[in-house]
């Protein structure tokens, strides 16, 4: 039990890059906040296009404006948002697999508890996302660009599967 | 979105070189005749990006099962098989162009295996995200195997378009390095 404790508190955990986030980074969620809003009401399935919507706005705003730096600091804030999402439905999620477990005595329709499914998936998918975003950050080879790519990558990896969460509340 | 942009005026000296698309990548005849992969096809190839080719995910399977005359739950899971298979088809194909490509580039091997360890990582993961949308899906469409293959296909799709993007950038650098070894 202890060592599901330990994946599942780590669920979302990664070493990001020092990066040099100017304090007067301009970043505010709203943008993506208020586009995610609009589209739960309306188009579910689409809601990855708010992905980045805050960190456009913030690099736009910057000091020296739109550039790989700017992009960079402002999309590793945007990454922070959709980590905090992705951490707040999984602790959902788990609760909900709880319960449904307890009402079937830990056992699901094929053996295995909704609680170990969630982890497995939980794990497959941080492997899954650390091989994704190396790999392309390579393409690049480190650098600047190497960077922004990088956190671009974790982003959308994160949205993607908070999303995925968020929907199976819905259906747990 | 932004930073696609800042990628492809980087990118595009090298992309511009390239011809790696879709339209390269053929699938094998469809079993199924209620299902034309070449509504697919046209969609890809009327897409300019990534996001746009997004939208493309299940425009076959989808006029596939409207024009079934009847059960249409039945009708639902043989479309969903039918375009999961072309999509299969598909990133079978451009991973192994990938790999061919990397390898050819990479002297010391390190892309190559960072890529087939990615493909590994990616496909236990779609395997278990498969699963668990099988069990929490709230479409309800038809039976539990037509929700984990409507899964199955959507993430081999997004992976395929992932891929294809790659591949697209690779065939630029190997068809550069190809010139400049002949050059020498």
């Amino acid at each position: 039990m202890m060592r599901i404790w330990i994946i599942t508190s780590v669920a979302t955990m990664v070493l990001l890059p020092q990066l040099a986030v100017a304090q007067d980074m301009p970043y505010d969620p709203a943008a993506t906040q208020s586009c995610l809003a609009e589209m739960a009401d309306t188009d579910m399935e689409n809601t990855n296009v708010c992905v980045g919507r805050s960190a456009e706005q913030c690099a736009d705003a910057s000091v020296g404006g739109f550039s790989t730096r700017s992009m960079t600091a402002c999309m590793s804030a945007e990454y922070g948002l959709f980590d905090e999402m992705l951490n707040v439905e999984y602790a959902k999620v788990r609760g909900l697999a709880a319960d449904l477990d307890k009402q079937v005595n830990g056992t699901s329709f094929d053996d295995v508890s909704m609680g170990d499914r969630l982890v497995q998936m939980q794990r497959a998918w941080i492997a899954y996302r650390d091989a994704t975003c190396a790999y392309e950050r390579r393409q690049f080879d480190g650098g600047t660009i190497g960077e922004l790519v990088y956190i671009d990558c974790l982003t959308t990896l994160t949205a993607d599967q908070a999303f995925r969460l968020q929907n199976s509340v819905l259906g747990l | 979105m932004r930073l696609a942009c800042i990628l492809a005026v980087i990118a595009s000296p090298i992309v511009a070189e390239g011809s790696y698309d879709v339209y390269d990548l053929v699938p094998e005849p469809a079993a199924l005749q209620d299902y034309d992969p070449d509504i697919l096809l046209n969609c890809l190839r009327k897409s300019g990006s990534r996001e746009s080719r997004q939208a493309c995910i299940g425009v076959s399977s989808g006029a596939c099962f409207r024009s079934a005359s009847d059960n249409h739950a039945i009708a639902s899971i043989a479309c969903t098989k039918a375009e999961l298979d072309d999509w299969d088809a598909r990133m079978n194909r451009v991973y192994g162009d990938l790999v061919h490509y990397q390898t050819y580039r990479d002297e010391n091997q390190l892309a190559v295996e960072e890529l087939r360890e990615m493909q590994r990582a990616w496909i236990t993961f779609r395997d278990t995200a498969c699963k668990w949308d099988t069990f929490t899906s709230r479409r309800m469409q038809g039976a539990a195997e037509s929700d984990a293959d409507y899964c199955m296909m959507v993430l081999t799709a997004q992976q395929t378009l992932f891929l294809m993007e790659r591949a697209r950038m690779e065939l630029a650098r190997v068809n550069r390095i190809a010139r400049e070894r002949a050059a020498k």
